[in-house]
């Protein structure tokens, strides 16, 4: 009795030689045509099909009716399915890594940003106009604000480093000196950081 | 004939009969999946805050301190959230690391609002981190500490350190971070100043949004959701997969913006004029200078990286005056590199050992 799985695959071998022929052929007449070899070679028409013309007929997976039916046919499929999609994968990604693309994709983008570009403008005008109106705090407001107050924790920090830079403070005065009628020592500002979800580590010693 | 002897009729029945019950707890799962409201319970290591700088706060883990050393670890800015390094507590980088002694330190730098997008990433590199260090210091009460950095974290890490050659750092790790921007994969093609205007859309947007950034990386693996869906379907039966795609799902859905000038030094002079590795960065009037570093190095790279490929990544090895560096190549991806199930085999006690004997 013929075996099924090699009538398939020499009938696969078969056609997929025709297809690498044909391929073969029209690059040879396009190579002519553009100058008797002259000119670089055009792109292989074959290249996106090959990887998975070389995954076989159907990869794993058999056939219906080319041998029992093993419980692990799905498992099969699903394997079938991730090199199919690894193969498209790879497919996409040489295509996304060419000139032709990025340059495509760039001209997309900077079409979308003029588009976008105009429609901003005439959103924050007609929006500033509307809070405007009911006298309420722009956008740019709010965010100008924003920045003051990250301006003003900067400096903060920037005191903070001076006041650490300067050393450790003096002992305290005696209690006898009470500091009612001496001026107050400016102390280093602390930052108030609040614990999350525990409380403080206990420090180690180094 | 077929080669192999049929399966006998009790094995087939038996695991076709199993296949029917995976198939019926899949749809039973997929159907609770897609009614759950509930969002999954991610970053749950217990930590406190040490301090803050604008959306930037530093954590620290709890952990038995076994190590004098404290690790800083500096994860990307933008484009996602540090939850990945913490999602569960059978599969945390940071839990790990904690737990095998380290007194670990977190650098969230935040989800960044239209406020930020004056910040760029010299002030990253010369404001933020310098200062973060030294409250980790101070919290740690030690005089150095080492420094991890992933992703876009290690060139922010790296350009950090070689612009302040006084800090005290015992070692430096980067994991997947891109140092060299020659072939930068297909964001490096894509970025390139021929077709790519920054300036356009950083004067146009003010920031890069978390949907740009969402579809760049979308199209960075169009065929991602597809093999994600294939393999939700044919693990959908196993409820300890399903809690891990839960919390990956709820991670990679949260995109996060770039501060717009932040993205304009970025893409320039990284992925444009490739500065780092060429030695002409300046922060702020600082050179960036990676020779001085000359602390142990640890590289580790990711064989099937698209988003810092391998040689790029490598590149540090041969740019920082360090005797004493190490070059490792792992299986997996950007993500899985630190993320899941074999991270923790194969990445994370790597890293632990190599900090542990140094520390």
């Amino acid at each position: 009795m013929a075996d099924p799985t090699s009538d398939r695959d020499d009938l696969f071998a078969m056609w997929r030689k025709q297809v690498e022929a044909g391929a073969d052929a029209w690059m040879k007449a396009v190579q002519q045509m553009a100058g008797q070899g002259q000119a670089p070679p055009p792109p292989d028409p074959a290249q996106f099909w090959r990887q998975f013309s070389n995954l076989g007929p159907t990869g794993s997976v058999p056939f219906p009716g080319a041998g029992p039916v093993d419980p692990q046919v799905l498992a099969q499929w699903k394997q079938f399915l991730d090199d199919w999609i690894a193969a498209w994968s790879r497919a996409l990604e040489q295509a996304m890594r060419t000139e032709a693309f990025a340059e495509a994709l760039g001209r997309t983008l900077d079409q979308f940003l003029t588009v976008q570009g105009k429609a901003r403008q005439a959103a924050e005008r007609s929006g500033k106009a509307a809070v405007d109106a009911l006298g309420l705090p722009s956008r740019d407001q709010v965010i100008g604000l924003s920045r003051q107050m990250m301006d003003l924790e900067d400096r903060l920090e920037t005191l903070e480093d001076k006041l650490d830079a300067l050393g450790t403070p003096p002992p305290p005065a005696p209690a006898s000196a009470a500091a009612n009628d001496q001026p107050k020592r400016p102390r280093p500002i602390r930052r108030q950081t609040g614990g999350t979800a525990a409380g403080k580590t206990p420090k180690r010693s180094a | 004939m077929s080669a192999q002897p049929p399966p006998s009729d009790a094995n087939a029945w038996s695991a076709w009969q199993t296949e029917f019950e995976r198939t019926i707890q899949r749809v039973r799962n997929i159907g609770e999946l897609v009614a759950e409201s509930n969002e999954p319970a991610v970053a749950q290591s217990p930590r406190r805050e040490v301090y803050r700088k604008h959306k930037a706060r530093l954590y620290r883990y709890e952990g038995t301190a076994r190590y004098d050393t404290p690790v800083l670890f500096v994860p990307n800015l933008g484009i996602s959230r540090p939850t990945v390094f913490d999602l569960l507590p059978q599969s945390s980088f940071i839990g790990y690391m904690a737990g095998q002694g380290f007194p670990f330190y977190l650098l969230d730098w935040g989800v960044f609002g239209p406020e930020d997008d004056h910040l760029t990433f010299a002030d990253c590199a010369t404001r933020i981190l310098p200062r973060m260090g030294r409250k980790l210091l101070a919290d740690a009460d030690a005089d150095a500490c080492s420094v991890v950095g992933y992703c876009m974290g290690s060139p922010l890490a790296v350009s950090f350190l070689g612009s302040h050659p006084d800090f005290p750092v015992r070692n430096l790790v980067n994991l997947a971070g891109p140092i060299d921007f020659e072939d930068a994969g297909l964001f490096g093609c894509w970025l390139d100043r021929r077709h790519f205007d920054v300036d356009k859309l950083v004067d146009t947007l003010g920031q890069m949004p978390a949907e740009m950034v969402q579809l760049g990386f979308k199209l960075l693996r169009p065929t991602m959701d597809l093999s994600t869906g294939l393999n939700l379907w044919w693990n959908a039966w196993n409820d300890r997969y399903l809690e891990g795609y839960k919390a990956l799902q709820k991670w990679a859905s949260e995109y996060v913006p770039f501060p717009g000038e932040f993205f304009r030094q970025w893409v320039t002079d990284f992925y444009q004029e490739n500065r780092l590795a060429q030695g002409t960065l300046r922060l702020n009037g600082r050179p960036v200078d990676l020779e001085s570093i000359t602390c142990p190095l640890l590289v580790v790279g990711a064989r099937e990286d698209n988003i810092a490929p391998p040689p790029g990544v490598k590149a540090l090895v041969d740019l920082v005056g360090s005797r004493d560096k190490k070059y490792m190549e792992l299986p997996g991806g950007h993500i899985s590199l630190i993320a899941g199930r074999s991270a923790s085999r194969d990445c994370w006690p790597h890293v632990a050992s190599w900090l542990g004997a140094r520390s």
